[in-house]
């Protein structure tokens, strides 16, 4: 054999072994777990670092765990009914994607929660042509195969044992979304495995979370519960306790639910936290103790509620030392740094706040500079509707 | 079959200075780019499935904590192999074992290939088992991963020409091995 055909052999073999490990998988929710562990205001460990991590902690507790819990005292959000947009009828259709979608969304919820046992989210496309039920642990159930088989059914095929069901195991369903395509009716035409059968039987809501073509569809995270309408595009999102935020090519939009000031605004991540008076003013009254930071502010309505839309430009001559660019002005209350923004290193931010009950929602519209066509910011704002606002029950079908 | 992304997918220059400015979002696309490379990876050094997951998720970790010391964007693919490739081997050893004794009959029987044939890839598989973690872990980038001698040689900090003398010993063992010299 030559050294070319004993190379191709060797890559064959190796390729089939490593073709052994890969599963379908959950990139957003590896993405998280990756950022939950963190990254260390010290990327270069020396001596000292264990010293000054010891202090910063011990300033930390004395100086913002108080605040900290005052701030996380936030009412649970209680997702109402969803649009009042007309549901019936339930038409078939071809809702698998080329890419594994079903009608252009990646992530859709049960639409009466807890009833009858909570499945977990019906999650499609993610590592391929693949559906499965992702669990509150991010863990992923059922993991089946998703084909589109004809206009109106898909066909699940059992990756592996597991729940009574046997790999292999075929389920076929009827798909139909109603008219507005915000919820998906899945009826069993046959399917072997009982578990998987009890768990998609149900009509299932559209949301916007994790990925999706834009659309209409829902936002629900701990304590944040909200609908509304992105335009055509790929959209990613990540989602907190307290606030999400969803990103395509060429703009991200940032949704935080009682956001919190910073202390010490030249660094976010050892910065103390200032709790904020509830509502837009609170909100104001902040930015207007920090006299580095220009504001313009005009009154308008979101869904009917009071808002005010702010543009924020930063003074170039901040209080920071040179090397540090951006300044941290607010961000969500639950303790993590990727809502934090900066100040410093562009021209002007855009927000609306919205004064929902004893709530402040906080929306930036962030259009990316890339010099594509911007979709139409006020569309995105006008088209948000807040569950708590109407303090009615969760969706139901 | 599950489908996966290209491997010569190439994560684009915003996506990843969204990432390292911390946006989640990006990250999962990476993620999404480059996860099922990173587990074939892990799974040649490691030969165990799970694994395999283990690493790359740990690998994840890593590259999200380090993502902002990576000197050329260009070929963050590389780098995140070669953080796996790590991660593989630190999981070998904390698990104290280098080489997996494990034969993976049952997969290489069913490659459809002749009898003779699958019996020669059974030695193949056995004799690369034998190698230590880190041959493996240049036979996974080489063969699996399709990085060059140069990328090779960036990832994990010696000489291209130092790669392919190592590659080209470890195929003269592996052939030497299984009896095809």
């Amino acid at each position: 054999m030559s050294d070319q055909s004993f190379e191709a052999r060797l890559e064959s073999v190796l390729r089939a072994k490593a073709e052994r490990a890969v599963r379908p998988f959950d990139a957003a929710a590896i993405a998280r777990s990756a950022a939950r562990a963190g990254r260390s205001p010290f990327p270069r460990l020396g001596p000292w670092t264990p010293a000054i991590v010891f202090v910063l902690l011990a300033l930390g507790v004395a100086g913002g765990v108080g605040l900290y819990a005052g701030s996380l005292q936030v009412p649970p959000a209680s997702p109402s009914e969803v649009s009042t947009q007309v549901r019936a009828p339930f038409r078939l259709a071809a809702v698998i994607g080329a890419d594994g979608w079903i009608d252009g969304a990646t992530t859709w919820t049960p639409a009466a929660p807890g009833s009858p046992a909570d499945p977990g989210e019906l999650v499609a496309g993610y590592g391929g042509a693949t559906a499965a039920l992702r669990m509150p642990d991010d863990s992923l159930r059922l993991a089946s195969r998703l084909e589109s088989t004809q206009v109106g059914q898909m066909r699940l095929t059992l990756y592996r044992d597991g729940e009574g069901c046997r790999k292999g195991d075929e389920g076929t369903y009827a798909a139909s979304l109603d008219e507005a395509r915000l919820y998906l009716r899945l009826v069993a035409i046959s399917d072997p495995c009982l578990a998987r059968r009890n768990a998609l039987e149900r009509d299932w809501l559209r949301t916007l979370q994790y990925d999706s073509a834009g659309g209409r569809g829902v936002v629900s995270t701990q304590s944040l519960a909200l609908e509304m309408t992105l335009p055509a595009g790929n959209w990613g999102s990540i989602d907190y306790p307290d606030s999400f935020s969803v990103s395509s090519e060429t703009m991200s939009v940032t949704i935080i639910r009682d956001p919190v000031g910073l202390a010490d605004p030249c660094h976010a991540v050892s910065s103390g936290i200032i709790a904020l008076r509830p509502g837009a003013a609170g909100f104001e009254a902040y930015l207007s103790t920090l006299k580095w930071l220009k504001v313009v502010a005009e009154d308008t309505s979101v869904a009917g509620l009071p808002a005010r839309s702010l543009r924020i430009r930063a003074d170039s001559t901040a209080p920071c030392p040179e090397a540090i660019s951006d300044r941290a002005i607010w961000r969500a209350g639950a303790p993590q740094g990727e809502h934090t923004l900066g100040g410093g290193g562009r021209s002007a931010i855009d927000l609306t706040t919205v004064t929902v009950g004893a709530s402040t929602y906080l929306i930036e519209l962030d259009d990316k500079a890339t010099g594509a066509p911007a979709p139409d910011p006020a569309g995105i704002v006008a088209s948000i509707r807040f569950f708590d606002a109407t303090g009615s029950p969760a969706p139901q079908p | 079959m599950v489908s996966s992304v290209p491997t010569a997918q190439v994560t684009e220059r915003a996506t990843i200075d969204a990432a390292i400015a911390g946006d989640v979002a990006a990250f999962a696309v990476i993620v999404r780019a480059h996860h099922n490379d990173l587990v074939r990876v892990c799974q040649v050094i490691l030969g165990d499935p799970d694994l395999a997951q283990d690493a790359a998720q740990m690998a994840w970790a890593v590259a999200w904590r380090r993502l902002g010391s990576v000197r050329d964007l260009s070929r963050v693919r590389q780098w995140l192999v070669s953080v796996a490739a790590n991660e593989a081997r630190q999981l070998l050893r904390r698990e104290r074992r280098d080489r997996v004794v494990e034969i993976d009959v049952v997969n290489v029987e069913a490659d459809g290939s002749d009898p003779a044939g699958r019996a020669a890839n059974v030695d193949l598989l056995a004799a690369v088992r034998r190698l230590p973690a880190q041959d493996r872990a240049l036979l996974a980038m080489r063969y699996v991963a399709g990085l060059d001698a140069t990328e090779i040689a960036d990832a994990v900090g010696i000489s291209a020409s130092g790669v392919r003398s190592r590659l080209s010993r470890l195929v003269e063992r592996l052939r030497s091995e299984v009896g095809d010299e």
